[in-house]
């Protein structure tokens, strides 16, 4: 479609705007600053080091607590993921009204705030007695992952054609071979994507964990407990941060590259 | 062909495949939501739960202004910040999807990058951007716009706004940007064939047809906002303060019946919109990402 070139020009430079100035602002700073000779934030340089990198990963609290968010991503997208394909086809292939309201069953914990999540699972563990710990905090991650990787899913999967499925059952494929034949290779990118968000939300959660984990912290849980109380963190903060970027960058730029996923 | 056996095989499988999620899902969501409603009728008691029946939480969270004003800002802010998120997000969408096609994948994977840190550490990073001594002060400070630092920028409903935006901003944009490459140019070919004008193509084409983004952001960006709780206590201050930092705050305090009362005051609102804009739009309006 033509679009005239003044609208063009405003466009371009609202957009460089936007995403270059406002979304990178605080990246930014982050980066910059994480290599910045001063043990706490002054919006002033004072030479190159790179201290708050050796600090931080020979701190343990800040290792373990990324280890911890790591091991609880993990988990969460591994038996999400296991849990929520079936209902996925059965949410796209079913019909009628049990359907629809067991559609909106499933959904209720993806559109309502993760804070009640945190707190309903709060009052559950403390009034059961279970004793909280990186396991009942990825139980947590696990109510709201299996409706988001439902709601990932289902696009790609009304693409299939389910003729092609009866085929490999009428020339004698079993339900799980083909499943693992003629299904899977045909949704691999879709559940690649669906495990990588899955996974980004489950690394990032602060609210559920903040509220199902027991003495063991996770990296976001760990940011909060310490970065208004210690004004000399925030150096160890954004070099890990800085870090994290720069892996993330490389992972994802992988994974599109190799065409893994569709749209991310 | 099938049989009757067969069909009724292949419905215990469908029944069986789904169990394990359902069950889940059962425990783990709506038995806890359960025991938090029937907590938030109990009376009020700190550290423990006396199961006696009554509306005594609900009756003063409807009549005390403390509580009153945070629920109505709550709303107040994440509103203003999601009618801004889609006034500033559309744009670069349209921009993506319609001006620059080849621009397009490459810039929404840049969105992305800054989605990899931590909110709570991009809401810190404001804070060296916005705060007393921040940057943006010690700029207008040193042109001499300002002669002392600006407060309002943090600790602020302000300052809010401006992280929920930054927050969001990505998972703005994408939808509309999905939703907007979704649209065929034969549309818009055949709309100029018939004489139309470029906001006529706009007004009765483009919006029309990127309503289902809209809903999106409604579920991934406003229903969530309102439960936020860390923004608001990092940066909020008074006038920021949300429902999320009160019920947080009775829950630290272990005060667990109006703790859950707020919390059920807030699930009935986030359920009941959500619930709507289902029956309306249909479950395709949770599809676009």
């Amino acid at each position: 479609m033509e679009t005239s070139r003044l609208l063009k020009i405003a466009l371009v430079v609202y957009t460089a705007f936007t995403v270059g100035f406002f979304i990178y602002l605080p990246v930014a700073v982050i980066i910059v600053y994480s290599f910045n000779d001063v043990p706490f934030f002054i919006p002033e340089w004072r030479g190159f080091t790179l201290e708050w990198f050796v600090k931080a990963f020979t701190r343990r609290d800040v290792v373990t607590s990324l280890w911890n968010s790591l091991y609880i991503a993990v988990f969460t997208t591994a038996v999400s993921l296991a849990l929520a394909i079936p209902p996925t086809f059965y949410v796209v292939r079913g019909r009628g009204r049990v359907k629809d309201l067991y559609m909106l069953y499933l959904m209720l914990p993806f559109v309502i705030p993760w804070i009640i999540i945190g707190v309903s699972l709060y009052i559950f563990y403390w009034y059961l007695g279970i004793e909280k710990s990186l396991l009942t905090a990825a139980l947590g991650h696990i109510v709201y992952s299996i409706p988001l990787i439902v709601t990932l899913l289902a696009p790609r999967l009304y693409s299939l054609d389910p003729d092609i499925e009866r085929a490999s059952m009428d020339l004698g494929a079993t339900p799980w071979q083909t499943f693992r034949y003629v299904v899977f290779p045909q949704v691999f990118p879709a559940i690649v994507s669906a495990a990588i968000i899955t996974f980004i939300w489950s690394f990032d959660n602060f609210v559920i964990s903040y509220y199902t984990l027991g003495g063991e912290l996770t990296w976001p849980v760990w940011v909060f407990s310490v970065i208004g109380k210690q004004r000399n963190i925030f150096p160890v903060v954004m070099a890990v941060s800085t870090v994290i970027i720069l892996v993330s960058t490389v992972v994802i730029a992988y994974i599109v590259k190799k065409g893994y996923v569709d749209i991310l | 062909m099938r049989s009757p056996t067969g069909e009724s095989l292949q419905r215990l499988r469908i029944f069986l495949s789904n169990l394990p999620a359902s069950a889940y899902i059962f425990i783990m969501f709506y038995v806890s939501i359960g025991i938090l409603i029937a907590i938030s009728f109990t009376v009020p008691r700190k550290y423990v739960v006396e199961w006696s029946f009554t509306l005594e939480n609900y009756v003063r969270i409807f009549t005390d202004p403390r509580f009153l004003s945070p629920i109505l800002n709550t709303f107040l802010i994440v509103t203003v910040a999601t009618i801004l998120l889609i006034i500033v997000g559309f744009p670069i969408a349209y921009y993506l999807a319609r001006v620059n096609p080849n621009l397009g994948i490459k810039l929404i994977f840049f969105l992305i990058i800054p989605v990899e840190v931590n909110y709570l550490i991009r809401v810190y990073a404001w804070r060296n951007i916005l705060g007393e001594n921040g940057f943006l002060n010690s700029l207008l400070l040193s042109l001499g716009i300002i002669d002392k630092p600006l407060s309002f920028l943090f600790y602020s409903w302000f300052a809010v706004v401006i992280v929920l935006i930054h927050e969001w901003l990505p998972y703005v944009v994408i939808p509309f940007y999905v939703n907007l490459v979704g649209i065929p140019r034969q549309l818009y070919e055949a709309a100029m064939d018939l004489g139309a004008n470029r906001w006529q193509i706009f007004t009765s084409i483009t919006l029309p047809l990127v309503k289902p983004a809209v809903l999106t952001v409604l579920f991934i960006v406003f229903i969530p906002s309102l439960g936020e709780f860390a923004i608001p206590s990092l940066v909020g201050g008074e006038s920021g303060i949300m429902l999320g930092v009160l019920i947080d705050r009775y829950l630290s305090d272990f005060r667990l019946a109006f703790g859950a009362a707020l919390s059920f005051i807030l699930l009935l609102v986030t359920m009941g919109l959500s619930i709507l804009m289902i029956k309306i739009f249909g479950y395709e309006a949770l599809y676009q990402r």
